[in-house]
């Protein structure tokens, strides 16, 4: 089985979301499903579909800071986005690939990056509903949606993580424990170059999460690239949609 | 009335909850945080199916049970009970 392989590149929020959305709408069930491979310029937060953004971000500070700030597709928390690798994987809901049971599907395509991280010597597992673990430590936050009767899920991989940085640019709900919440979420996360102590380029972590996706679903990524009728689409909803204070400021 | 909560589901996420009630009914409600419901809009459906109940536990809950249920919702990190329990917590119980 044939799988199309995307890597855009770093690209701004905005335009991030639109490409993942894009590819979502346009998708039919003939297609070979998606594997793409992003990061983000500039750094980012996305918050969760369901979360309010003057609730959850320092909206001021990115702004200040050249931060975008942007409402993900995908429910979930908000995210800083910075040195790590975005995946986005997109097939069709009536796909023998992937399990109606939402849970299920979850484990499927994450166990894509459980195997990517094996080709980078580490040992992850897949912890429900929608993290990946190295020693306990969150190393990758994934996150699903279903829309156009299509899955597409997309999640981070982190390459280095600055926890101070993050909270800075978050809001939190009890600013007195600030300080004991960034020491816990200190302990909760890793990241790539953490756990290898050395520092890993995007190149290396991409070719390790594509034999992953291979390997995971008997298939072979064959690298292409956006359809115009993809980049046209995703064009308009980053100018409709996702650059949009109507849509970032929604809830 | 106007109130405001934050509320950590047990077993679930933190929901944040923004009321408008009036005579012990619900005239607006919004339902933010970092959970994950499936469709999507169905937190919209959820939210005006709660437009003039009573701010009373149980009915709360069947509100909220009928709406889910109607539109077959998936929730992960909130359920009925704990967005009740939340809803009262905005409206000062």
């Amino acid at each position: 089985m044939e799988f199309r392989l995307l890597e855009t590149g770093f690209n701004d929020s905005f335009s991030n979301m639109a490409i993942d959305t894009a590819i979502n709408t346009l998708h039919k069930p003939e297609n070979p499903p998606t594997v793409r491979f992003y990061g983000w310029a500039p750094s980012a937060v996305s918050i969760g579909y369901f979360q309010s953004l003057k609730e959850e971000v320092e909206d001021e500070k990115c702004r200040e800071k050249g931060i975008d700030v942007v409402r993900r597709l995908t429910g979930g928390g908000a995210v800083f986005h910075e040195k790590e690798l975005t995946y986005s994987f997109v097939c069709s809901e009536k796909s023998e690939l992937v399990s109606k049971n939402i849970l299920e599907s979850y484990k499927k395509i994450c166990n894509s990056l459980v195997l990517g991280f094996k080709h980078l010597n580490l040992k992850a597992s897949f912890v429900p509903l929608n993290d990946i673990v190295v020693k306990n430590q969150k190393i990758s936050g994934n996150a699903q949606t279903r829309r156009n009767n299509n899955v597409l899920q997309h999640g981070t991989v982190l390459m280095e993580v600055d926890v101070d940085k993050m909270f800075s640019l978050l809001l939190v709900p009890d600013e007195k424990i600030k300080g004991k919440l960034i020491e816990t979420v200190k302990q909760r996360v890793t990241s790539i170059n953490n756990q290898l102590n050395r520092k890993v380029e995007f190149s290396e972590v991409s070719k390790a999460m594509k034999k992953g996706f291979e390997e995971n679903f008997n298939a072979e990524l064959i690298k292409g690239e956006l359809t115009a009728e993809e980049a046209k689409l995703a064009e308009k909803i980053k100018k409709e949609k996702f650059s949009q204070k109507g849509w970032n400021y929604k809830r | 009335m106007i109130g405001k909560s934050v509320y950590k589901i047990p077993e679930g996420k933190l929901v944040k909850i923004s009321l408008d009630f009036k005579e012990e009914k619900i005239n607006f409600v919004r339902i933010t945080g970092d959970f994950f419901l499936h469709p999507e809009n169905g937190l919209e459906l959820i939210e005006q199916e709660l437009k003039g109940t009573e701010l009373e536990k149980e009915s709360i809950i069947q509100s909220i049970q009928k709406t889910v249920e109607k539109n077959s919702l998936d929730l992960f990190g909130l359920n009925p009970k704990g967005i009740a329990d939340a809803i009262l917590k905005a409206k000062g119980d």
